[in-house]
């Protein structure tokens, strides 16, 4: 996965922390971008709580989601803008394009590890709308 | 003490420091919707990202003005925060906005003062697919 820049510089993580975030971003470029369950899934710990509205607990909840998504908008991906990262937390600023919203999506996705694996989902997502008050972007 | 130590210090202090910056801001600006006050924190510029304001310091006193105005009632919950280098991210629960939001915020702090802001913003349903809440 590319594109995307750290709060920090490298070197001021901690090993724990680069490999948290090397945990997330490989989860999701396969599970949400590549749609490939098996090597997502070996990142998640015992359980997995889910708490976007629209997705079932457990691995089991984020196939499902991911199948639908793949059979009503198969050219669906989502952009890493920007990550962040502080101990088991994890949470990246995210684009989405191709999906079921006119002009993509904005979103946040947090993430918490437990002993390198991820065990806890949040996120929240607002569609891009036409026209904003500003020239900056929602990025 | 190894240097390794010494970084991962500076850091935990840093951070300490900026969600405290943060946390004070936010509740003057969007709670007591005192914008005078909040300005004291804001640096020279402040660059935004949010669909709901204009760019600048004078565009958020014109949504604090306006919230003061039309959602009175609107108080904000910080619920989580994570900081990283000169980065404040907050997941926050918006109530009376109207209804309840989801909300992320992310600020971006220089010289102790604030000059980036982000959001996203998602309504609560009234029923989800898990019983663990969006927070």
């Amino acid at each position: 996965m590319t594109g995307y820049t750290c709060a920090s510089p490298d070197e001021q993580y901690s090993e724990a922390e680069r490999r948290n975030r090397d945990v997330v971003l490989d989860f999701y470029d396969a599970g949400v971008n590549r749609r490939d369950y098996a090597a997502a899934f070996r990142h998640l710990g015992d359980h997995y709580v889910q708490h976007n509205p629209d997705v079932s607990d457990g691995a089991a909840g984020f196939r499902e989601f991911f199948d639908f998504i793949e059979k009503n908008f198969p050219k669906f991906r989502v952009e890493i803008k920007r990550v962040f990262i502080e101990g088991d937390m994890v949470a990246v600023h995210v684009r989405s394009f191709d999906g079921p919203t006119r002009n993509g999506e904005a979103g946040v996705d947090i993430f918490r590890l437990e002993a390198g694996r991820i065990v806890e989902h949040w996120d929240v997502i607002q569609p891009i709308p036409d026209s904003i008050p500003h020239a900056n972007s929602m990025f | 003490m190894s240097d390794s130590r010494n970084l991962q210090e500076t850091r935990a202090e840093q951070a300490r420091r900026n969600k405290e910056l943060i946390t004070r801001y936010y509740d003057l600006a969007l709670n007591k919707k005192d914008f005078a006050a909040a300005r004291a924190y804001i640096g020279p510029y402040y660059r935004q990202h949010s669909t709901y304001g204009a760019d600048g310091p004078e565009g958020l006193g014109a949504f604090v003005e306006w919230a003061k105005v039309n959602l009175p009632q609107l108080h904000v919950d910080f619920v989580r925060i994570i900081a990283d280098g000169d980065y404040v991210l907050m997941h926050n629960r918006g109530k009376n906005s109207p209804g309840t939001k989801a909300v992320v915020d992310i600020f971006r702090i220089e010289h102790g003062k604030v000059v980036e802001h982000w959001d996203v913003l998602q309504d609560v349903p009234a029923s989800a697919k898990n019983a663990n809440t969006m927070f």
